[in-house]
């Protein structure tokens, strides 16, 4: 069995690489998807602008490693959402969080209340429940687009969307939401 | 049924400058690393270089002659081989008594002096060999013991014999091998009144180069006696391993495939080996089968760019490897992780590599524990 992974890993290596144009043009075609989830992250635009400017950089150094480009956008989100969540990091999280509210987050259909305010405490979240609420809030996608992007299950997401709702929501609580 | 939002964001006038900005960055990354390969390579190829310049200096500098002149020796020049030459035989008769070994060093060369006890050299036979080097002497009828006692005295002070034994092979001849470091090139003198032997050992180039040696099982003694019978009229290496124990060399190829196919015909094993490296110890299939599986979890560990594949491979093999093999996959495991810490293009599955720590009962290290929650 072995023998068969290694072999498989040679295949994948002699693949052919995305070109430079072919990649710039991926990138474009969703930009603006990019800046939403990055500005869901640290609610600034200068930020948001460096974190996708870092994240383009990365996939572009680490193209050779995509073998399959149907799971182009997947893995860009991946590295995106892993280089905003160092961002966050590495500047304080808790007072960029702090700083505003995302006063636009608006849940069409009613769970608890017409509006959510993310209040900092998303910033405490566990990372991946986070990814998915930002993903989610700022995106709209689907859980089986986020389960493609974070490999994991559908039901691994979803668990992590509404246990990250659940505790924004007993924060809310405690804070007066 | 899924939630749905509406959070509007602007999106910034800059936008895809901010894009090809990385994109340029990328590019600009891509070839710092490129020429910090080629700058790698360069350096190993100076170290080589040196290296070849310094052997070849002692051959054409007379300035650099005189640095590191011969060692003056008593008696009359017979013959002279060439260096490293694989085959030097000679002398005039059969041995008899005790051959006295001496050794001198001036500079950096070595010469070990085996004197016989007659005015001409006695029959002798040496061969050289590499990966790993070996200078493999008989002596038809000499007193192999005394001449190994000698011997074994003289390594405690060399700077290029790494090992010396007495190959315990049946016969009228004293064999015996001595172990160079990977830094000695070797030349024979033959000389008569009084008959000599005369082994010079001066600075070499390093070579790394890989090998695939075809060999047999390690074995004690009996074993290599039956292992010579077996292969009688064939030409063999014996080699000792890691673990002092003996083996048959029956060949060494540059292809891993060819190696592969000889040694399957042959039914015996393939062992990489990788510049002047000690043979790995095999006593038994088992061994072996477990060190090639190794062999073939350190490759991928090399070439893995993905914590995900080390993983797939643990998980198919972790739960029916042995204790020593499991403990050897989590090592490696951990200084893959640790490598792979600065790449943020992959999430790691904490998880799966926790159960591997725990299906081998052992702590999970202090950078891993942080990640599992």
């Amino acid at each position: 069995m072995w023998k068969e992974v290694i072999r498989r890993m040679q295949l994948q290596k002699d693949a052919i690489t995305l070109s430079d144009a072919d990649f710039l043009r991926l990138i474009e075609e969703k930009g603006d998807s990019f800046y939403r989830v990055a500005y869901g992250y640290v609610r600034n635009a200068e930020d948001a602008k460096d974190i996708v400017q870092e994240a383009v950089c990365k996939a572009y150094v680490g193209k050779a490693r995509l073998k399959d480009r149907e799971k182009f956008y997947p893995w860009f989100y991946r590295i995106l959402t892993h280089t905003a969540a160092t961002f966050l990091r590495r500047h304080a999280p808790s007072v960029v969080w702090a700083e505003t509210l995302p006063e636009a987050a608006v849940m069409e259909e009613e769970r608890w209340g017409d509006t959510i305010w993310v209040q900092d405490s998303l910033s405490r979240l566990e990372a991946k429940s986070r990814t998915v609420i930002v993903l989610k809030v700022y995106e709209n996608m689907t859980f089986a687009e986020i389960a493609q992007i974070l490999k994991k299950s559908e039901n691994s997401v979803k668990s992590l969307y509404y246990r990250g709702l659940k505790s924004l929501k007993e924060r809310m609580r405690v804070h007066g939401g | 049924m899924e939630d749905n939002w509406n959070v509007e964001v602007d999106i910034p006038d800059d936008l895809n400058e901010v894009i090809r900005r990385g994109f340029s960055a990328g590019q600009q990354a891509v070839i710092r690393r490129k020429r910090a390969r080629r700058t790698a390579g360069r350096c190993a190829c100076s170290v080589v270089l040196a290296a070849a310049l310094f052997v070849g200096g002692i051959n054409i500098s007379p300035a650099f002659a005189a640095a590191v002149q011969d060692i003056p020796v008593i008696g009359e020049l017979v013959r002279v081989f060439g260096k490293n030459q694989p085959l030097a035989q000679g002398g005039s008769q059969a041995g008899e008594g005790t051959a006295v070994l001496t050794m001198e060093r001036k500079g950096t060369t070595e010469q070990m002096r085996l004197e016989f006890p007659g005015a001409d050299a006695s029959l002798y036979q040496a061969e050289f060999a590499s990966y790993p080097k070996t200078v493999t002497i008989t002596l038809p009828g000499t007193g192999g013991v005394e001449i190994l006692s000698e011997i074994s005295r003289a390594k405690d002070t060399s700077q290029y014999i790494k090992g010396v034994c007495r190959l315990p092979l049946e016969g009228e001849a004293a064999v015996i091998q001595l172990e160079l470091e990977s830094d000695a090139d070797v030349q024979i003198q033959e000389y008569r009144d009084p008959g000599s032997l005369v082994i010079r050992l001066t600075p070499a180039e390093i070579r790394l180069d890989t090998v695939y040696s075809v060999r047999t099982l390690s074995c004690d003694e009996t074993g290599l006696t039956e292992a010579v019978q077996a292969y009688a009229g064939q030409s063999f290496r014996v080699l000792r391993d890691d673990n002092g124990a003996f083996f048959l060399e029956l060949g060494q190829y540059a292809d891993r495939a060819e190696a592969e196919r000889v040694a399957a015909e042959a039914g015996l094993l393939v062992e990489q080996r990788t510049g002047n490296n000690v043979p790995v110890s095999y006593r038994s299939m088992e061994d072996y089968e477990s060190s090639r599986f190794l062999n073939e979890y350190y490759e991928l560990l090399l070439r893995a760019d993905r914590a995900e594949t080390v993983l797939d491979f643990m998980e198919d093999h972790f739960s029916q490897a042995s204790s020593r093999e499991q403990d050897e996959m989590l090592r490696g495991l951990s200084g893959f992780l640790q490598d792979q810490e600065d790449d943020e293009t992959e999430a790691v599955d904490w998880e799966k590599v926790a159960s591997f720590y725990r299906l081998a009962g052992q702590p999970l290290p202090d950078f891993a524990q942080q990640n599992v929650r």
